[in-house]
């Protein structure tokens, strides 16, 4: 064995059937383990995998302790590792306990420190993770994350040769530092982070308030952001309130120097959507991106009943869109105080399908067509409360 | 391509040197499934002679037997050739020692024959497949050279994969 080539024997284990059986070869000798650790090999053996493998972390808060947990059992064996603690990002350069998921793009994560204005992007099948530079400061503010694979040259046998995440993807990252109001304008202060450039630029985006018919006073972004054809969204609520007024388009290709104190008005689209989602909204609101497409699902009560949304944004007319609804249920309680439910996550790769949570635990998947469910797993705990959402990776 | 006067019928023959100086005479559509005589030919176009200084003759004239079965194969076209190419590739591949794979697969590699390589590649993965890992290294006669305690550290790391 020791004379065939190295490419010829990740060629071999790229036949292996599943990462348990990659990591078992990796302990047979020294040299094994380091072609199987091989960051481009683990790619590429993914990349060979025929059911695009998928992964949704869930961020829950469990009696004092805030974890990430994965669904599903494939994810859990795909990441490997020990996940029992529910550990998946312990090869970051910070603490895990400072590491907060921010926002998921194909099989990125944006994540950042908890303290400082310190943000990576990373690759936790691979374990790849490149540091952006000191991000402009901001006490609460909200980002998005949006790549785009780079072609590879020559011919593609199954490897890639390329060294780290800077040279598989071009990407850009969004923060949103402050919102204002000024003259008729709601004004967005941020800063673009782009790869090509190796910098943050500032970048200030505004709509105007006549488009909404609205003078609000206080206008936040309540969460990060979702990221579809290149175009970040954002909640937008005032913030006292616990209505959603709307989403917020902002397309970071229009970029140019922000001398002048306004941006160019166009650069930021308000898309209207009014729904008030009432207290802890956060559990009752999932908004995510599908296959392209924007979606944005609610659970409320009404008249005792719990009820299922799940709306989808029409692009094209001249306000920027408008929702229309993709599918709309009762959903059926087994006793009076069963209300918590809610949808956790769309499923990255079927529009017809979403994943809800239930008894703060249970894992259902929701066919909307069929109108069926079936449990598909379960959090190790029941968790106190859902505190920042889910992040959906799509593996290559 | 020669002049001579009737040019249908006849196919072209290359003369193949091996390393140790063994020759094979191959009809040119036989020696082409191989990408790099391919290059070569198309590249070098009058040239009859192709040296092939990284394999021996007895690796080379198995990846020509290989080749010449496949080219006959195809040019029949009828539906079982599928079949029978797959059925002959599971022979080739059955009774092959471990040393003989492994110069074989090189030699394949070599010589840019992607479908022998895969042939070979998954004849080794399915010797890997199943096994403990205990069983890999009996098989591929392989010792660990995992300093004492790393084993045991990358084991405990992964234990659900051991379970």
């Amino acid at each position: 064995m020791s004379i065939v080539y190295d490419n010829l024997l990740q060629e071999i284990f790229l036949r292996l059937p599943d990462k348990r059986s990659l990591i078992q070869c990796s302990i047979v000798c020294k040299h094994w383990f380091s072609l199987l650790s091989d960051p481009q090999f683990i790619r590429a053996f993914h990349e060979r995998s025929p059911d695009h493998p998928y992964t949704i972390f869930f961020g829950i808060t469990i009696g004092k302790e805030f974890i990430y947990e994965l669904f599903s059992e494939n994810s859990k064996i795909l990441h490997g590792g020990n996940h029992r603690k529910g550990n998946y990002l312990d090869f970051m350069p910070w603490s895990t306990s400072h590491v907060n998921i921010r926002a998921s793009f194909e099989d990125l994560l944006l994540v950042s420190h908890s303290w400082a204005d310190d943000y990576c992007i990373c690759n936790p099948l691979t374990r790849e993770w490149v540091a952006l530079p000191r991000a402009p400061k901001s006490n609460y503010g909200k980002c998005g994350l949006m790549c785009e694979r780079k072609g590879v040259g020559g011919g593609d046998k199954g490897l890639r040769r390329s060294n780290n995440i800077n040279d598989q993807y071009r990407f850009k990252v969004l923060l949103i530092t402050d919102c204002y109001n000024k003259g008729n304008d709601s004004v967005f202060d941020g800063a673009v982070f782009c790869s090509e450039t190796g910098k943050w630029s500032p970048s200030v985006f505004s709509f105007a308030f006549r488009e909404t018919l609205l003078a609000w006073t206080n206008l936040i972004c309540p969460s990060d952001f979702v990221t579809s054809n290149g175009i970040f969204y954002s909640l937008l609520k005032e913030r006292m309130s616990d209505r959603i007024e709307g989403i917020v388009a902002f397309d970071p290709s229009m970029d140019r120097n922000t001398s002048s104190e306004f941006a160019d008005p166009k650069r930021c689209l308000f898309i209207r959507c009014s729904i008030d989602f009432g207290y802890r909204w956060q559990e009752k609101i999932c908004f995510g991106a599908v296959q392209g497409r924007l979606r944005l699902s609610q659970v409320h009560s009404v008249k005792g009943d719990l009820e299922l949304n799940v709306l989808e944004l029409n692009y094209g007319n001249e306000n920027g869109g408008e929702w229309v609804s993709v599918h709309w249920v009762k959903l059926q309680r087994e006793n009076a105080n069963d209300d918590h439910m809610l949808v956790a996550a769309f499923h990255p790769n079927n529009d017809n399908v979403i994943f809800m949570l239930r008894h703060r635990r249970d894992i259902y998947k929701y066919k909307m067509r069929e109108k069926s469910y079936e449990i598909v797993g379960q959090l190790p705990t029941p968790y106190r409360y859902m505190r920042t959402g889910t992040w959906t990776l799509v593996h290559p | 391509m020669s002049s001579s006067s009737t040019t249908t019928t006849t196919t072209r023959l290359l003369m193949l040197k091996a390393s140790d100086g063994v020759t094979f005479e191959v009809e040119e559509a036989v020696a082409t499934k191989l990408g790099a005589i391919n290059n070569m030919v198309e590249e070098e176009g009058s040239e009859d002679l192709i040296c092939l200084p990284n394999v021996n003759g007895k690796f080379l004239g198995m990846v020509l037997e290989w080749c010449k079965k496949h080219a006959n194969n195809n040019t029949n076209s009828d539906k079982g050739n599928d079949e029978v190419n797959k059925w002959w590739d599971k022979e080739f591949v059955m009774d092959l020692d471990q040393n003989t794979l492994y110069h074989l697969l090189m030699a394949a590699d070599y010589l840019s024959g992607t479908e022998l390589v895969d042939l070979l590649t998954e004849k080794v993965a399915s010797m890997i497949r199943g096994k403990k890992v205990e069983e890999i290294r009996e098989t591929f006669k392989i010792k660990s050279d995992f300093l004492p305690g790393q084993e045991e550290e990358i084991r405990k790391k992964n234990s659900w994969a051991f379970e």
